[in-house]
C-alpha cells in the first residue's frame, strides 16, 4: 500500500513533468503585456550590440 | 531582483527601466552609469532595496558585456550542464542559491532551453515552497533552506527542482500563512496538513 507521502511526492512529480514536457508557452511573469513580451523574448532583448552593426 | 518583494514587481523591473532609459538595446543600457542607474531605481521606487538593487542592476549589465559579449543568452548556449548554468548566475552580484536555481529552472522548464542534465537544479529556497514542504510533512517546522533543498534532492535526485513551480503556486494561492483554502488544494486529500 502505497503512503500519503509517496502520493504526494507521486503527484508533484507529475505535475513537474507535465510542465516540463509541454511545449513553450507564452509566460505572464507579470500583469503588464509590453514587459512579458520584453520577456519573452530571450532572442532580442536585450538586443546585444553585434546585431545592431 | 526577486527578493523581499512580490514575484510580479521584480519581473517589472527590466521594462521600467527600458521605459525610463528609452530602449532595452544593449548599447542603451551600457550607456547608464551605476549612479545614474541607482537614481532610476530610487525614482521610480522599483524596489525595497533599490540602493543595492540599482547597484546589481548596473553590474549584471557590465558582466554580460565583459563575459558575454553582451550577449545573456550566452550564459545557457551550447546545451551546458546544470551545474554550469547555475554557477554562472551565482556568479553575478546579488544573486544566491534561490535565485541561480529559479533562473536555471525557468530557462529549462518553461523556455525550454537545453540542458545536458537537471541534477543542479535545486529547489528554489522561496516562502511559500518553504511553507508548502512544511505543510505536507516532507520538513520539519524548523527546518532551514538546506534541510529543504536536500529533502528536494532525496526525493527526486535527477531534478530535485522539479517540484519548485507546484509548490511554489500550491504556497502562493492555497497553502496561504494564514487561512488555507485547504478545499481547493489538489493534494489536499493525502496532505499531513501541518499547520
Amino acid at each position: 500500500m502505497i503512503n500519503s507521502k509517496e502520493k504526494i511526492v507521486n503527484i508533484l512529480i507529475e505535475k513537474g513533468n507535465e510542465l516540463f514536457k509541454q511545449p513553450y508557452k507564452y509566460i505572464k511573469f507579470t500583469k503588464n503585456k509590453e514587459a512579458d513580451k520584453l520577456l519573452n523574448n530571450l532572442k532580442d532583448f536585450p538586443m546585444p550590440l553585434s546585431s545592431l552593426a | 531582483m526577486d527578493r523581499q518583494i512580490k514575484a510580479e514587481r521584480a519581473w517589472l523591473i527590466p521594462y521600467e527601466v527600458s521605459e525610463e532609459i528609452e530602449g532595452f538595446e544593449f548599447s542603451t543600457l551600457l550607456r547608464v552609469n551605476q549612479e545614474n542607474m541607482i537614481k532610476i531605481f530610487k525614482r521610480k521606487s522599483l524596489h525595497r532595496f533599490n540602493e543595492i538593487m540599482g547597484k546589481n542592476f548596473y553590474l549584471a549589465i557590465r558582466k554580460i558585456h565583459n563575459d558575454y559579449q553582451d550577449d545573456a543568452s550566452n550564459i545557457w548556449k551550447g546545451n551546458p550542464r546544470s551545474a554550469t548554468i547555475v554557477r554562472r548566475f551565482l556568479e553575478f552580484n546579488g544573486v544566491g542559491i534561490k535565485i541561480a536555481t529559479m533562473a536555471a529552472n525557468i530557462l529549462a522548464r518553461d523556455f525550454k532551453i537545453p540542458i545536458k542534465d537537471y541534477i543542479n537544479i535545486d529547489i528554489s529556497p522561496d516562502v511559500h515552497v518553504m511553507r508548502a514542504f512544511k505543510r505536507l510533512g516532507f520538513i520539519s517546522k524548523d527546518a532551514s533552506n538546506d534541510d529543504l533543498i536536500y529533502c528536494a534532492r532525496e526525493l527526486n535526485p535527477m531534478y530535485p527542482g522539479i517540484f519548485d513551480l507546484s509548490c511554489w503556486e500550491i504556497g502562493r494561492y492555497w497553502c496561504r500563512p494564514n487561512e488555507p483554502i485547504c478545499e481547493k488544494c489538489y493534494l489536499s486529500r493525502c496532505c499531513n496538513k501541518n499547520i
